[in-house]
């Protein structure tokens, strides 16, 4: 499920009060959480298209080669990459 | 019959109207104390442009006119990394921008990082530009001895922190005001310069003496970081009017004004002010006015434009300062204290920490080692480029995995921009040189901790939230 953490503890919380009001009624309503799981997959909304993913790939093949190509055409011997200015804002 | 309630639709009581009136006028109130499209455009260029524009051309002299060329493809690039924040910002118009963004696409931990980084930057960031800022206030006062320059360091953080404290009313103001005051000689430069530009001055193409491919490339490293700021609207959009629309044009609009006041003013600078001197100017901004005037009134008229830009760039920087760790803290990820606000709205704990800290660094700026201080600020140069890299990536995440609104030619544009954006934000870590990606790392680390801190706060003791058996006999 994709509740968040918080979403849980809230949850958490709710059930914690309603055990404490009313435990045959916390009781009853856990009773729906017992036995066989059978949770249905629900098909995606949209499948991505390898004409997207491709995109993806080609993206990362370049970052490949830029990380790759980058220190020998613009660094020195001593440091692979070259130094930015010292103030790190314009 | 008539409606005895004159215009009020059928069936709402008096007690129900008023309560929409009430809460149309909160709507209203609350709209008025946040950053319209002009002010927001004023604090991505106030934040942008801090001190570092001023040397700028001499130190891309140094690589020849192709470092105009390499110039041009950055701003490319900045120009991409806005329009993806447009699109994140209409997407999540959340305070904490790129922290939103990650932990949107990718989850609780790698936003609360971006969030840490952010923080980093954002504060170190602070510390150069106030050390800078007193270099050019020491031209007019001299005030050459150490405990003096911590004073106007103190001057140049808390007069911002004060600022920030009193709300975001004069936040806006003083930003708009700074903003346009260091954008007029900045200008002037940039466009009179043009019309007495002289060819020979403008030096070799390359005068590296390597390859021009390499030489863009260096040129292009050192130009990364005149950008850093293109972010800003997004962090604070929670006190932006009508953020889905304004965010976009705020951060697009502010790239492009300081992308033409940065290349005109470089060609300018290149064509006026002859390139071996240039190479070895402090002050290339005054140099050229002097050349174009004649006499010395250049450099004072400079140095006052670099004062007012960078306690202008400060005050923007220390409102994100408090509100990337807000917008984190008010999600349980970043140390609850954070979330204080005091009369005005203002996250005082944010900025008085933030302020606290920044002085720190600048005292030991001035007790301490200045190469110490140059590594405290490297972290900074690498903290700055995680957010981007993030936030670029969570776009195409978007994009490919379904949750996108955009089909056909639309989403092939919003694609190569955001391939744009992400090898942009690859080469700002590549630029940022091998020092300061191992330093700014072994900080990223330092936030680890926290986070598990934050964590365990918040109650939590797992992965997959359990706990000992509570006294009912359940498990939590």
């Amino acid at each position: 499920m994709g509740l968040s953490a918080r979403e849980k503890r809230t949850l958490d919380g709710i059930a914690d009060r309603l055990h404490g009001e009313d435990p045959l009624l916390a009781e009853s309503l856990s009773s729906f959480a017992t036995g066989v799981v059978t949770a249905e997959l629900l098909p995606p909304r949209r499948r991505t298209s390898t004409l997207v993913l491709l995109p993806v790939a080609l993206l990362a093949a370049i970052m490949a080669i830029m990380a790759v190509v980058l220190p020998p055409i613009s660094g020195t011997e001593a440091d692979p990459a070259p130094v930015s200015q010292v103030l790190p804002r314009g | 019959m008539g409606d005895s309630f004159g215009d009020r639709p059928r069936g709402r009581t008096a007690a129900e109207e008023g309560v929409i009136r009430d809460d149309a006028a909160e709507a209203i109130a609350s709209e008025h104390g946040k950053l319209g499209l002009p002010a927001a455009t004023a604090l991505v260029v106030g934040n942008i442009v801090g001190t570092g524009v001023f040397l700028l051309p001499a130190s891309l002299a140094a690589y020849g006119t192709v470092s105009i060329l390499a110039m041009g493809l950055v701003s490319i690039g900045a120009i991409a990394l806005a329009v993806v924040f447009g699109r994140l910002g209409a997407r999540v118009p959340a305070g904490g921008g790129p922290y939103a963004y990650a932990k949107d696409a990718f989850g609780e931990f790698p936003g609360f990082w971006n969030a840490w980084s952010f923080w980093l930057t954002a504060w170190i960031g602070n510390a150069a530009i106030a050390v800078v800022w007193v270099n050019y206030v020491n031209y007019f006062l001299h005030w050459d001895s150490a405990v003096a320059q911590v004073i106007l360091a103190f001057v140049a953080l808390w007069i911002p922190a004060l600022i920030n404290l009193s709300g975001v009313r004069n936040i806006g103001a003083f930003t708009l005001v700074t903003t346009v005051l260091k954008f007029i000689p900045l200008i002037f430069v940039a466009v009179v310069g043009l019309f007495f530009v002289r060819g020979a001055n403008f030096g070799p193409f390359n005068a590296t003496g390597g390859n021009w491919i390499g030489a863009i490339s260096t040129a292009g490293a050192l130009a990364l970081f005149i950008y850093s700021g293109v972010e800003s609207v997004t962090i604070v959009a929670e006190k932006i009017k009508n953020p889905a629309r304004n965010i976009g044009r705020a951060s697009v609009y502010g790239v492009l004004i300081c992308a033409a006041m940065y290349m005109l003013s470089t060609v300018a600078i290149f064509g006026t002010v002859p390139h071996d001197a240039l190479v070895n100017s402090p002050a290339p901004f005054a140099d050229a006015i002097n050349n174009m005037f004649g006499g010395g009134i250049g450099g004072g008229i400079m140095a006052a434009c670099a004062v007012v830009s960078g306690i202008g760039a400060i005050n923007g920087w220390t409102m994100l300062v408090a509100e990337m760790p807000m917008a984190a803290a008010r999600d349980g990820l970043f140390p609850e204290i954070f979330r204080r606000e005091n009369s005005r709205g203002a996250p005082w704990v944010g900025i008085v920490l933030g302020t606290a800290l920044t002085s720190l660094v600048a005292v030991y700026n001035y007790f301490g080692t200045t190469e110490g201080f140059n590594k405290i600020l490297l972290i900074a140069t690498f903290t700055t480029v995680i957010p981007y890299f993030f936030s670029a990536c969570a776009q195409l995440f978007w994009l490919v995995t379904g949750a996108r609104k955009v089909h056909g030619a639309r989403l092939g544009r919003d694609l190569a921009i955001t391939a744009v954006a992400i090898l942009f934000a690859f080469w700002m870590t590549y630029g940022a040189g091998t020092e300061a990606v191992f330093i700014g790392f072994l900080m990223m680390l330092v936030g680890i901790p926290v986070y598990i801190w934050t964590k365990a706060k918040r109650g939590e003791y797992g992965p997959r939230g359990r706990a000992p058996a509570s006294s009912s006999g359940r498990t939590r």
